[in-house]
């Protein structure tokens, strides 16, 4: 490590090299990520709670809203994410200066702009727009917030060769410093697990003290000024012998961070021409850090004794927030600069201390339970390839469980114990494979809280008052599930808004329902599905109309006789509407179609129920994973096929009667008023020795996308959960297959994919249709 | 190393391991094969080429199975009790896929230094030749070297996923 040893040391270098700009924020990529992906979360909950507040009219939540901003402000500018830092102080501003509820709009675009910036950050979407267009919202009324002032002057580099030093004595000094962060960050560590640990404060204290002092002896000022204040900050907890707020620890953990990379920085200055770095995060965290003891300070003074506790008895009112707005400012001048009245210290103390509290991330959510809609469990991030990996291993060990306990051999041994222990072996397996499938679930809570904003959004652009209500929002579903479901809930909510909703109030009270519209949006189980339903105390669907419309483009024939659910499920094909103008909101005929074409995908049904006048249900069946399926095994000679069970309608044993051909090629079955092609899956997968007769047979029913086909097959054997896995890259786009599954005997069964099928059959059958000529 | 040359490079010196094919005897790059097993049930994957044996469960991974014999354009034959399946791993679009080649026997591993590799004849015998890399001479015989990557990937996995459309 001693390479430089002989490194000359000039003093005559000139003392005014200053590194501003870009290159100077070098900041762990890691750290930005970290935060970015928090921020997600965060983001889900400042707008629930924006939309509670616009909701119940209330200015209870401010404090919180206020916290979520300042804590943004701070972590961004420490990141050296400076358009993010500016908005959120610009948002904090705003919020001080303005009634709450006005601000309700504005807080929302502040999201949607820090949505679209994260997404950008983590390269999932495009820029956002200039973030002063947004600042500039917010501040439209009235002067720029100054910038903030500062104790250390941030503009001034270090030089190691101005400092005039001894090499060996700069190595001393990062090694030491280096152990005592070592510790310290150990300590922490300690602390935050349990924050009442004296012990660890002191010897957190002693560490920074040291390092303040070496840095001292080194002339190293800003490593001192940071170290000292850090060390004050323990000083505050230990003097007063309070446990260590959660917000000091990670202010704690921040300086160890920063003093860790300013070692760093001299360590390569060494290396380089002695220049150091210039760290913009650094006087942000030093400020950071004095604010927090001050608040320390008036914390303790406090008569009630203890921050939380003010937090929690106060109820703030729009005067006192005006009074003591400018007190949430963290930096101490600003805020004894703004404070125009001085009003009484201690309240606006106080208060200031309870809001600028930069809440702990990872605790913040406890923070909030006043608000009582937020709580969050504790959670470990795992690589998803992993959790691929288990639930894949777990999978493996169901199957080898089955091959074992249905073994002939085993199965013939006459044993009472070997008999307990395979039933606990299975019970084991079962369970593993609940717990394996149940780590991927997450709740449909962001979707539900993503279709609350988007109706309210909605229903203010086409100024119609709607009521959103939502329920089952813990409701769990695979997460590959969740992510899809977005497009389909949006378009749902979008009709049921434009076409469901009357748009008259009038005509609502004249048809003896409130004015306002009702949608209920909700999530429940149902028989091995996870259910959603839309539904919408609107004026319904339209029987009559949606058949005219059907019978104008020609998709029904003129006299056809349809069910109702039949003649709703029109509303699913592409371009069909029955709208006669194309509004902002809907009216294309394409969001149905989406609708159906996604929860395709997903394995899903989409039923309608309606009721003119009354308003309409759309409910939406999803399967509770992608990876495991309700499936009903089959014969077809002597292969076994597997059709997910969602897609099955009936099965039936169909009678000659029921029987047509065309031309003897097409084979057609009628099938509840309905002609369905026929398709005999064995000539479809050239299976030999399959049955033939419609008399030995049985036909599977199934639907997909509206179109309805008879399977010809053997026989029924079961149904059975199957986890579905891929064919391999080679056979996978087979058309009418699926997937394959590991059945209990070990071997191999495929799945059929309904819609390929059906697809292929149809277009196979017009062909024969229109050729006339035979299909081999 | 191979030369990534649109002309049939000539096979690389080193391990092979070698297998029957009828009277014929043929060699895979040992790095390329997982493992030997012995026929296990495979199920019959519908609309797919005649090569495509089907899929079968390794070890709760469901991978296909590809006739060797039909594929090269042989005579397909009865399996007896020494047919194998060699577990191979390729290259394909920059995934490693993995897959079963059924073939009549597995005989031994064979080094090849590289003068006893000589390049690959010129018998214009179709698209299969081209699977050839190089023929390794031994003492008593000549053991035809297969580029097993080729054989089942590139324009014949295409096709192999276009077949049933």
């Amino acid at each position: 490590m001693r390479k430089n040893g002989d490194k000359t040391v000039t003093v005559q270098e000139p003392p005014t090299t200053i590194t501003i700009g870009g290159d100077s924020r070098i900041i762990d990529d890691e750290i930005v990520a970290e935060f970015v992906s928090r921020q997600h979360d965060l983001l889900e909950y400042l707008e629930n709670l924006v939309l509670d507040i616009e909701i119940n009219q209330t200015e209870a939540d401010l404090p919180d809203l206020m916290r979520f901003f300042h804590t943004l402000k701070g972590e961004s500018a420490l990141l050296g994410l400076d358009e993010v830092s500016r908005l959120a102080h610009a948002t904090e501003d705003m919020l001080q200066r303005e009634p709450l509820i006005e601000c309700v709009d504005h807080i929302l675009d502040v999201k949607d702009w820090l949505a679209l910036e994260f997404a950008f950050m983590t390269d999932e979407g495009e820029e956002p727009g200039p973030v002063s267009d947004v600042i500039d919202l917010l501040t439209s009324s009235r002067r720029t917030s100054a910038p903030p002032p500062s104790d250390y002057d941030p503009d001034t580099s270090y030089d190691l060769n101005r400092l005039g030093l001894d090499a060996d004595m700069l190595h001393d000094f990062i090694a030491e410093t280096g152990e005592h962060l070592e510790t310290a960050e150990a300590h922490l560590l300690t602390l935050a697990g349990n924050p009442e640990d004296t012990e660890a404060i002191n010897a957190v204290f002693r560490c920074f003290h040291t390092i303040k002092g070496v840095a001292g002896f080194v002339e190293m000022d800003y490593i001192k000024e940071l170290a000292h204040k850090a060390e004050n900050l323990l000083d505050q907890t230990r003097r007063s012998e309070l446990r260590l707020p959660s917000d000091h620890l990670d202010l704690a953990f921040a300086s160890v961070d920063m003093l860790k990379r300013l070692s760093e920085d001299v360590v390569a200055g060494m290396d380089g021409d002695g220049r150091l770095p210039h760290r913009a995060a650094l006087p942000v965290l030093i400020e950071r850090l004095c604010a927090a003891c001050d608040e320390d300070d008036v914390a303790a003074g406090a008569p009630a004794a203890g921050e939380t506790v003010v937090s929690a008895e106060r109820t703030p009112t729009a005067a006192e927030d005006d009074a003591t707005g400018a007190g949430l400012i963290i930096l101490p001048k600003a805020r004894q600069a703004a404070a125009p009245d001085g009003g009484s210290t201690a309240t606006d103390e106080t208060a200031a201390a309870d809001r600028s509290a930069p809440a702990a991330d990872g605790n913040r959510p406890k923070e909030h339970q006043r608000s009582g809609s937020v709580h969050r469990r504790e959670a470990v991030r795992v690589d998803a390839e992993r959790l691929d990996l288990l639930v894949e291993t777990i999978g493996e060990l169901v199957i080898a469980e089955a091959m074992i306990s249905q073994n002939r051999e085993i199965r013939g041994i006459e044993s009472v114990t070997l008999a307990h222990h395979l039933d606990r072996l299975d019970k084991i397996c079962r369970e593993l494979q609940q717990i394996g499938m149940s780590l991927s679930m997450v709740p449909v809570r962001p979707i539900f809280q993503k279709m609350a904003r988007l109706v309210r959004d909605l229903a203010k652009k086409s100024g119609r008052r709607i009521e959103l209500t939502t329920s089952g929002k813990d409701t769990e579903l695979d997460k590959s599930v969740v992510d899809k479901i977005g497009d389909p809930l949006v378009h749902m909510l979008r009709n049921a808004m434009d076409h469901g909703i009357e748009s008259d109030p009038d005509k609502r009270l004249a048809a003896g329902k409130t004015p306002a519209g009702n949608i209920e949006l909700r999530a429940f189980h149902r028989g091995g599905c996870i259910v959603i339903e839309v539904e919408d105390d609107g004026r319904g669907l339209d029987r009559d109309a949606i058949l005219a419309k059907a019978v104008e483009r020609g998709v029904v024939g003129e006299g056809v006789q349809l069910t109702d659910q039949e003649i709703f499920n029109l509303i699913f094909e592409p371009g069909f509407t029955t709208a006669s103008e194309v509004t902002d909101l809907s009216g294309r005929g394409v969001g149905m179609d989406v609708v159906r074409r996604n929860i395709d995908k997903l394995r899903g049904a989409v039923d309608i129920t309606s009721e003119q006048g009354r308003g309409s249900v759309f409910s939406l069946r999803l399967p509770l994973t992608l990876a495991i399926i309700e499936g009903m095994v089959f014969l077809t000679g002597d292969e076994r096929y597997i059709i997910p069970t969602l897609s099955v309608v009936r099965l039936i044993r169909p009678t000659m009667d029921d029987y047509i051909t065309v031309m003897e090629k097409g084979e057609l079955l009628r099938f509840e008023g309905e002609v369905i092609p026929l398709v005999r899956l064995c000539e479809v997968f050239g299976v030999a020795d399959a049955k033939q007769s419609l008399d030995d047979a049985v036909v599977i029913v199934v639907e997909s996308e509206g179109r309805r086909v008879g399977l010809l097959a053997d026989e029924l054997i079961g149904q059975q959960q199957v986890v579905i896995k891929s064919l391999g890259e080679q056979i996978q786009g087979t058309e009418g297959l699926a997937g394959g599954t590991i059945m209990s005997d070990g071997n191999v069964a495929l799945i059929l994919d309904i819609a390929g099928l059906v697809k292929v059959t149809h277009d196979e059958k017009d062909a024969v249709n229109m050729q006339t000529g035979g299909r081999s | 190393m191979i030369m990534d040359t649109q002309v049939a490079a000539i096979a690389a010196p080193g391990k092979y391991l070698s297998f029957v094919l009828g009277d014929e005897e043929y060699g895979v790059e040992i790095l390329k094969v997982q493992e030997i097993n012995g026929l296990t049930k495979t199920t019959r994957v519908p609309r797919t080429p005649d090569y495509v044996r089907g899929v079968i469960n390794l070890r709760g991974k469901v991978i296909p199975v590809i006739d060797l014999r039909r594929k090269l354009g042989m005579e397909a034959v009865a399996d007896t009790e020494k047919t194998c399946n060699i577990v191979v791993q390729i290259q394909h679009c920059d995934e490693t896929v993995t897959m079963g080649v059924i073939v009549d026997d597995v005989s031994e591993v064979l080094c090849f230094t590289s003068d006893q590799i000589d390049p690959p004849p010129s018998f214009g015998c179709g698209a299969e030749a081209e699977f050839v890399t190089g023929m390794g001479k031994l003492e008593d015989s000549v053991v035809i070297l297969l580029d097993v990557e080729k054989v089942l990937s590139g324009a014949e996995l295409e096709t192999l996923t276009t077949v049933g459309a």
